[in-house]
């Protein structure tokens, strides 16, 4: 007798994805409006601004500002056309949303085996486009371009559509870890030695994100493959070669990166300025929160990143704790499903494929829910599925379209019943522990 | 050693799921901390201690001229601030040092800097020069603490031009005075509290209303003074005023339809940048707009009055005959002991002719027919309440602040002396200028009271529309006839009575002088005089009323003398710069081809004020950086500028050969 809460999961898998696509539309409307409304003047709108509260609260009861007013006619006259510009960077959401499903719809529908026979062409697809980002000049204006925007070289350009080729070698590196792992599983040999020819073409790819000096994505790949070789091999030796030279790594990148070693320090000594504010927000908020668009923290000019890798901040403030917990609670049934698909796949590839992708958006989530309460250092993360960025959530998408489609495969025992077909026993492979 | 992938997973994804929901706990313990403890904390604890509301004050609005020509402009002025705890000397030291370049005193100084404030103000508004000093001995010495705050300050921009109407500012950018004074609530703005908190008391973090809510900046206001003609009444009265040594000289320029004070002019003049000098040598008096706080015996300029309240009750007829007994009446003993004389004598004479002449005799008549109309009941009310009704006894309402009341109490307890010298503008009744300017306009629109007012509208910024000053149309005072009889007397006052002096060559006008002896020490004084003439033009329809008032001048004794040239040269030029077609072809020419006739007008009446064509306004702009500024200067260098080119050049004409010509 099949339960039906097993058969339900690929629906579960897609409503949760729907239910925080759409909450994360709301959310970016929300945090990004008043922003965008303000975005033309908004340089002049802080000099005026703290022109006037440095003199005023330098001189109690005086107040010498004169100048401001001229950049607030500046914003009066520009009004009506900013009014309409509220909606730039929700209407450009809502195309990513649209393309988002259907790169879900596509990935769902490809049987995940075809990912494992194509691997080679697929990593070298991968590699090739982060190499295509330092053989690409940048900035160029050309039609084919690379972008250095930030002093960090992520983007590919091509006719205006932009590609992070650090997403694609996100799942790339994921497909092809389940790949090599399942691989080694059915040679009957998950040894130390074994996972060893796999590291070059790992240590390649993260090597190519460090020097787009994209250490967000970096610490979130070491550390989502450090998880899967963990749960798929477990070995000790395994554990501490991988988290070696993930900390070796990322030991360079704070060793030669004044920003990344001042964020460090931050994060044990004082809070940062955007820190302070995203708690702020949070205990602004309270339980119930002050009301969507009644937030500040939306309109701060000092939490950054407000409408993508700050946006839990805004949930917080604008909907209170009972919705953040409500979040925290979908990721962690998000997480909860992908391993229950991982556990009922009995076909390796399909179970380390699921588990990677379960681990790469699981761990991305809580990640970045906990820098953005502090209980992390501040790293670049966006928030899956609800940020606003495209490169990120076509990914996501994408990953979540392959772990449904592992979830509704043959392979899966859950759809075919427990009780008909015995789960087909592991094909001789040994596990070496 | 081997076990079933399949359970072997199982087993570990059962870890991950622990490991998985450990992190949900510890996110949601961390959420609860932050959102429900924190929250609560954040209310209890005094979050008022870290905040405070700035008020953020908007910069001042602008004053500008009818043609929203500017007149007040926003500056900055200088301040010099110390931090006491900041400073690198001993305050006696640097009280020492600063003292002779502020010349500020040493104590003053030492006590400032040794007070326990962050911030003192050591000199505020210093000049370029001090403020360099100060900075080469902060260079030169390595001083520390010193700094200087840039704080708004006005520029009037055509210096002393309406300097009385357009007032002044104190130090706090607050209207003392004039215009300033009056709209302060629309030229100040809505000052906005602007939220702010501190933290690790460096950061400073705003509360963000202040995006919702844009400051409003004052408002623009437009008066209805016109730039140009305040400079010619100006320049009219001052040349005058000088030459005559007068105490003091007052102009108006009034629209009579709708009450807009086109110029508003007092002598001795006053530039409110220099109040600093006039406050130190005593010369206060100047910031006074006289137009509106000095009032006078009206003298023969009541008359007019007079005549239309007679014409207006029926008391008398455009041809009743007034004897005027010869000039000369003597009064019952008790009332007067003197009789009242006029300076030309006259005998039974028609109406006009007793305003011609100027007879108080015959005014007196008049008067007590009003009172005497119904010679059952003789009614003091009805004379009374014409006088009312012309605005004596009763403020203008105009929005200049210090605005004095005009003198017209007792009448319950008059005697037939007092009614008499009343007809005659003298004794118990009083009135401003521009209260008597506001009484001519009713008989030059035929007979409505209007309301005088210096304000135009407003402006929300430099592109908005203007937002008109309601102004009420007031009540009919007098039957249009009779203001339109009491006009055409006051023309033959000008063609030929006692107002000669006031005739233009170019347009038909119509006036009344008038002379009051003051009142010094309790008893009519025969040298303390304050000439008038209130006339309007061109005679019909009058576009412009204009009064001029001359106050103690040293030779001049007649109002027609001193006031009427002054009256003839404003109305000249206003209306050849307001495009008025010339009733007369001018005087004749002079050999050195001055005085020419002025071009072909287009006839008909034309609006007031043409708007500004593309290709320049009435003054043509020199290349000079401010349009106003260059007019300015360059209507000082010639007179005739800012007439046009069409302008009656009536300089060059001698006073003899006018008087032949007529």
């Amino acid at each position: 007798m099949i339960r039906w809460i097993d058969r339900m999961v690929p629906h579960m898998l897609f409503c949760l994805t729907t239910l925080l696509v759409l909450f994360g539309l709301v959310m970016v409307y929300s945090s990004s409006a008043f922003r965008d409304y303000r975005r033309d003047s908004q340089k002049k709108w802080e000099e005026a601004v703290e022109l006037a509260v440095v003199r005023a609260t330098e001189r109690p009861g005086h107040s010498g500002a004169s100048d401001p007013n001229e950049s607030i006619d500046t914003l009066r006259e520009q009004d009506a056309i900013r009014r309409a510009s509220m909606l730039n960077t929700f209407l450009k959401q809502i195309v990513w949303v649209l393309l988002g499903f259907v790169a879900l719809a596509f990935a769902a529908s490809v049987d995940y085996p075809l990912w494992g026979k194509r691997i080679g062409w697929l990593m070298l697809l991968v590699l090739g486009l982060q190499a295509a980002l330092f053989i690409i000049p940048a900035n160029t204006g050309l039609p084919v371009q690379s972008r250095l925007i930030n002093g960090s070289r992520s983007w590919l350009e091509i006719l205006k559509f932009r590609l992070q080729p650090s997403e694609t070698a996100k799942i790339g590196l994921i497909l092809f870890s389940s790949w090599y792992l399942a691989r080694r599983v059915q040679k009957g040999s998950l040894t130390l030695v074994s996972t060893l020819p796999a590291l070059p073409v790992l240590a390649l790819s993260v090597g190519l994100i460090l020097c787009e000096s994209d250490k967000g994505v970096a610490v979130h790949l070491c550390l989502s493959l450090l998880l899967l070789w963990l749960l798929a091999a477990g070995g000790l030796a395994q554990v501490l070669l991988l988290g070696g030279l993930s900390t070796a790594a990322i030991g360079a990148v704070v060793a030669t990166s004044e920003e990344a070693r001042s964020r460090i320090i931050h994060y044990f000594t004082e809070d940062s300025f955007q820190m302070l504010h995203a708690k702020e927000a949070f205990s602004r908020g309270g339980f119930l929160g002050k009301g969507l668009g009644d937030g500040d923290a939306a309109l701060s000019a000092y939490l950054f990143g407000a409408h993508n890798d700050f946006i839990f901040a805004v949930v917080g403030e604008e909907l209170g704790f009972i919705t953040t917990s409500l979040l925290v609670a979908g990721y962690l049934a998000l997480v909860l499903l992908g391993l229950k698909v991982a556990a009922g796949c009995t076909d390796p590839f399909g179970t380390f494929l699921a588990l990677g992708i379960t681990i790469l958006i699981g761990a991305q989530a809580f990640l970045n829910m906990a820098i953005v309460t502090g209980l992390a250092p501040t790293t670049g993360f966006t928030l899956p599925l609800v940020s606003y960025g495209g490169s990120s959530l076509t990914w996501t998408m994408i990953a979540m379209g392959i772990l449904i489609n592992i979830s509704m495969s043959t392979h899966n025992h859950l759809l075919r019943g427990v009780n008909r077909v015995k789960p087909e026993p592991f094909g001789g492979g040994r596990m070496v522990l | 050693m081997t076990e079933s992938f399949h359970v072997l997973v199982s087993r570990r994804l059962k870890g991950a799921a622990l490991l998985s929901l450990l992190g949900a706990g510890l996110l949601v313990w961390r959420l609860f901390d932050l959102q429900v403890i924190r929250h609560q904390a954040m209310a209890d604890s005094g979050r008022a201690e870290k905040t405070r509301n700035i008020t953020w004050k908007p910069k001042r609005g602008l004053i500008l001229d009818r043609n929203q020509r500017l007149l007040v402009w926003n500056t900055e002025q200088t301040t010099l601030v110390a931090g006491p705890k900041r400073i690198n000397r001993k305050p006696a030291e640097l009280a020492a040092l600063l003292a002779p370049i502020l010349s500020v005193s040493e104590e003053t100084l030492r006590a400032r800097l040794e007070s326990d404030q962050v911030e003192v103000t050591l000199k505020r508004s210093i000049s370029e020069e001090v403020a360099a000093r100060v900075e080469a001995e902060i260079a030169s010495r390595s001083l520390l603490g010193l700094d200087f705050r840039k704080e708004p300050n006005r520029h009037y921009v055509k210096g002393q031009l309406a300097g009385q109407v357009l007032g002044f500012v104190n130090i706090d950018n607050q209207g003392q005075a004039g215009i300033e004074k009056a709209e302060e609530s629309h030229l100040a703005g809505k000052e906005i509290q602007v939220h702010a908190r501190r933290y690790n008391d460096k950061k400073v973090i705003l509360d963000l209303d202040y995006m919702r809510e844009v400051p409003l900046r004052g408002a623009d206001v437009v008066l209805t003074i016109d730039e140009t003609i305040q400079w010619i009444a100006e320049r009219a009265l001052g040349e005058l005023c000088a030459e005559q040594n007068a105490k003091a000289g007052m102009a108006i320029v009034i629209e009579p339809n709708t009450g807009e004070v086109l110029a508003l002019a007092n002598y001795p003049f006053f530039d409110p940048e220099r109040l600093g000098e006039y406050a130190a040598s005593g010369e206060m008096e100047r910031a006074k707009n006289q137009c509106i706080t000095n009032i006078y015996e009206p003298g023969s300029t009541m008359k007019p009055f007079v005549v239309a309240a007679g014409l207006d009750c029926g008391a008398i007829a455009p041809d009743s005959i007034i004897d005027c007994e010869g000039g000369r009446r003597y009064l019952p003993p008790g009332l007067r002991s003197k009789p009242i004389l006029d300076e030309h004598a006259m005998g039974r004479v028609p109406v006009t002719e007793v305003l011609v002449f100027s007879s108080n005799v015959g005014a007196g008549k008049i008067a007590e027919k009003i009172v005497n109309l119904d010679p059952e009941s003789p009614s003091k009310t009805r004379f009374v309440d014409y006088l009312h009704a012309f605005g004596f006894g009763t403020r203008t309402g105009i929005e200049l602040p210090g605005e004095t009341k005009g003198l017209l109490t007792g009448w319950e307890r008059w005697n037939l002396n007092d009614l008499l010298v009343t007809a005659f503008g003298t004794g118990p009744v009083m009135i401003s200028p521009v209260g008597l300017a506001a009484a001519y306009c009713i008989l030059a629109n035929g007979g409505r009271e209007v309301q005088p007012h210096v304000v135009k509208g407003y402006l929300a910024n430099r592109n908005s529309n203007l937002y008109p000053t309601q102004v009420g149309t007031g009540r009919a005072v007098v039957n249009r006839e009779s203001a339109r009889l009491v006009r055409e007397m006051l023309v033959q006052v000008v063609e030929r009575g006692t107002g000669t002096r006031a005739k233009s060559d170019w347009y038909k006008v119509g006036g009344k002088t008038g002379t009051a002896k003051k009142v010094v020490n309790r008893v009519y004084s025969a040298s303390h005089r304050a000439l008038s003439f209130a006339g309007f033009a061109p005679a019909d329809p009058p576009r412009i009323v204009v009064v001029v008032v001359i106050d103690e001048p040293d030779e001049l004794r007649f109002g027609g003398l001193a006031a009427a040239p002054v009256f003839r040269k404003i109305v000249d030029e206003t209306l050849a710069y307001l495009h008025v077609t010339p009733d007369f072809s001018g005087p004749a020419p002079t050999p050195d081809g001055k005085n020419v006739k002025p071009g072909k007008r287009p006839a008909g009446r034309q609006p007031l004020f043409p708007p500004p064509t593309p290709d320049g306004d009435q003054t043509p702009t020199p290349d000079k950086e401010s349009p106003e500024e260059a007019a300015r200067v360059a209507a000082l260098e010639n007179p005739d500028f800012a007439l046009g080119r069409t302008a009656p050049s009536r300089e060059t004409a001698p006073e003899g050969d006018r008087r032949e010509q007529w």
